[in-house]
């Protein structure tokens, strides 16, 4: 776990360094496409389903559960 | 001899000419205080005798006057001369030179969008072969101009932009080909166009006649916009009478450019293309002052799998913002109606149950600028469950807003009783508060990578006061085999009959990485989570979503996930418990557990989803129905009673944004 959680620290530094390439302004209409966010676009049913049926939890979209549902 | 003789002439000839300018005696200035007469000078002296020496007096007098091209191709001439004549004293100065000339020579790239053909390109008034475009070229350092021209669809599109680079740079220059005649087209449009992955993308982005009407044949000029109020016609008719002009769709083009009129100037244009950074661009467009968008949302989502769970949830939500004034609020409410008959229930001869959750949340935030907050509130509740939380989050636009960072806290407090019995007589209570951070990183034009990590604190009793779990004398214990049925279990097991008791702290650690990538038409959604916590569980789960529009109203999407995972550390599939002779009671396990999630398993989904725009796509008011079904098959490998689980889960949404 401990080298998972090394390999994710480096990639993020590696990911930080490659933003420096510039994107202008301009060239980032796509970016503004609605499927392009970076958020969650799962329902809301998905995001129950996730939490109820798996034992992780967090990451990308916080926690779950907040029901006892399983 | 006569080599050195025409050099020392060069030489005096520049330094007389000097000194007659200045009036004074002939003194020994350097050929480069007056750079123009010396290039002239050693110019006549070559066309006489081409030495190496003189070739890089011209150098240095070139150099001078910023014609740094020129003086390398002097001095490369020099060096090749100088070897040829075996003169190794003027080859070293020409080659150290040359050393120090090279880095200083700006260099230009001219980048042209994808999919454009028959471009013409040119530099300083000069044409660019289309071999050389997007190539990186050496120019000297100055003021040059750039003007690109082409025609897509019978639209003429055109780039020009004046450039001042300076010794040593590297400049990357974007030809962002747009509409001949800007003024016609609103700010949606070109923002359209200036997103547009290829010109024919980009013609599709104009109304038809004003495509059809921007088309500038030969020796014609644009029409001139119309004084404010007045139409403009080309016809021989111009009237003042606002019905009787002409709209778009007709052959004549004629333009009404109202006061306040949302059509972009050709000064709004030329600032979009010289901005420097997004909120340069957003100050060129015009602004919604005062506008508001909001949002509504309805879904009805179902669940029911092999174990005999049903889940039933209607939800709505809906949210005000200003983009203008960066404020944002909105909430939600959802109803869960279950009803369940699980093989854990039915092991203890329970009847199935039904229940009813209700929760809701609220949301508000604040942007004004290149930071923001966001605050958040939650409310689960249940006849043996209540959970109350809230958060915030800060965020940040860096680098311009190629880096967003976001830190965040939460915190839920959430109540564990009984059905049937009140808080006050039975409850445990559960304290999770969550850290989270995590960095939006742009990688190019086409890709965005999230990468976020959440540490959750767990701080209570949060085992489950139904779930028994079966004891069994060490023998039988060790026999019990993975799926075995409730009544061998029942048949087998001691009788104690301990509920499950988990340990009181669960700290959580994860992180994760969401990589979102555009192709034409379509967006690629990949993401991967790494867990592990305290109780020595870890996880890796992999999610994938690939949106395809199929048209401006329709979007199609495959979904697949996979997730895996161990046993918590005290996770058996049977527990072995015997009688203590001094006590003569059964010692159980301090912790134990019958939940199939804190088991070793995996889980594989599968599903799509589509999503239709029932209005048009550049209508103010927005209306979509989306559809999104899933089936989840989890595999246990050491768990009672079942092996295995389907589910099947869908949503129906109906969504509405207004502005």
């Amino acid at each position: 776990m401990r080298r998972a959680l090394a390999t994710a620290a480096a990639i993020a530094v590696l990911a930080s360094a490659t933003a420096c390439v510039h994107v202008a302004p301009y060239e980032r209409g796509m970016l503004a496409h609605p499927t392009m966010t970076v958020d969650d676009v799962s329902s809301s049913m998905d995001e129950h389903v996730r939490a109820v049926s798996e034992g992780a939890s967090g990451g990308l979209s916080g926690g779950g559960g907040g029901c006892g549902c399983n | 001899m006569l080599r050195y003789r025409v050099v020392a002439a060069v030489v005096v000839a520049v330094s007389l000419l000097l000194a007659a300018a200045a009036g004074a005696a002939p003194k020994k200035e350097s050929p480069t205080a007056n750079p123009a007469q010396c290039i002239d000078v050693t110019t006549t002296s070559i066309e006489l005798e081409d030495l190496p020496e003189t070739r890089l007096i011209r150098a240095s007098c070139e150099d001078a006057v910023g014609k740094l091209i020129e003086a390398m191709g002097d001095a490369q001439v020099a060096l090749a001369s100088a070897k040829a004549r075996h003169e190794t004293g003027v080859a070293r100065k020409a080659k150290a030179y040359i050393a120090r000339l090279g880095p200083r020579i700006p260099q230009v790239e001219l980048d042209l969008p994808t999919g454009a053909r028959n471009v013409t390109l040119k530099f300083d008034g000069e044409l660019v072969p289309p071999d050389r475009f997007g190539v990186r070229s050496s120019t000297n350092p100055g003021a040059h101009t750039i003007h690109a021209e082409a025609e897509a669809g019978g639209v003429k599109f055109t780039f020009d932009r004046e450039i001042n680079l300076r010794e040593r740079e590297v400049s990357s220059v974007a030809i962002v080909l747009l509409p001949a005649n800007p003024e016609r087209f609103t700010a949606d449009q070109i923002r359209c166009v200036l997103g547009a992955s290829s010109l024919d993308e980009a013609v599709k982005c104009l109304p038809r006649a004003a495509a059809s009407s921007g088309a500038i044949a030969q020796g014609q000029t644009a029409p001139r916009p119309a004084p404010k109020g007045r139409p403009m016609t080309d016809g021989p008719s111009a009237t003042d009478d606002a019905s009787q002009l002409m709209t778009e769709q007709q052959a004549a083009p004629t333009v009404n450019v109202p006061e306040g009129s949302k059509f972009l100037t050709a000064g709004q244009l030329k600032c979009l293309l010289l901005a420097k950074n997004q909120e340069e661009v957003t100050k060129c467009l015009p602004q919604k002052r005062g506008g508001l968008t909001v949002r509504a949302a309805s879904e009805v989502s179902g669940y029911t799998d092999s174990t005999h769970v049903n889940v039933l949830s209607p939800s709505v939500n809906a949210s005000v913002s200003s983009p203008t004034a960066g404020w944002n609020f909105g909430g939600s409410y959802l109803v869960d109606i279950v009803s369940a008959a699980s093989p854990d229930i039915v092991s203890e001869a329970s009847p199935p149950f039904h229940e009813i959750r209700q929760a809701g949340t609220f949301t508000a935030g604040y942007k004004p600028g290149l930071y923001g907050g966001q605050v958040s509130g939650n409310v689960s509740s249940e006849p043996d469950y209540l959970s109350v939380g809230g958060g915030f989050s800060l965020t940040a636009d860096l680098n311009d807003k190629l880096v967003t960072p976001t830190v965040g806290f939460n915190f839920s407090h959430d109540t564990i009783g009984r059905s049937s019995t009140p808080f006050s007589v039975f409850h445990h209570n559960l304290d999770t508060s969550e850290f989270e951070g995590g960095a939006a990183f742009v990688m190019s034009p086409t890709s965005v990578l999230l990468l976020s990590g959440t540490l959750q604190l767990e701080r209570g009793d949060q085992s489950k006061p139904y779930r028994y779990v079966p004891m069994f004398d060490p023998v039988t214990a060790a026999n019990v085999r993975p799926g075995q049925s409730y009544a061998s279990v029942n048949l087998a097991r001691q009788s104690v009959r301990p509920l499950e008791q988990l340990p009181l702290a669960r700290d959580r650690y994860a992180v994760g990485a969401r990589f979102v990538h555009r192709f034409e038409g379509a967006t690629l959604r990949l993401e991967e989570r790494l867990y592990h916590d305290s109780w020595q569980q870890s996880a890796t789960t992999t999610d994938m979503r690939f949106m395809t529009d199929v048209s401006d109203r329709l979007r199609l999407w495959p979904h697949l996930r996979f997730n895996a995972q161990n046993g918590v550390n005290f996770y058996r599939l049977a527990y072995a418990t015997q009688i203590d002779p001094t006590t003569n009671t059964f010692v159980v396990p301090a912790l134990r557990t019958g939940d199939r999630e804190l088991s070793p398993m995996i889980g594989l989904t599968a599903g799509g989803g589509m999503r239709v725009l029932l209005t048009a796509p550049t209508s103010e008011t927005q209306l979509a129905v989306s559809l999104q079904i899933d089936v989840l098959y989890s595999r246990y490998f050491d768990s009672l009673y079942i092996t295995s689980r389907t589910a099947g889960y869908g949503t129906l949404g109906l969504e509405a944004e207004f502005e």
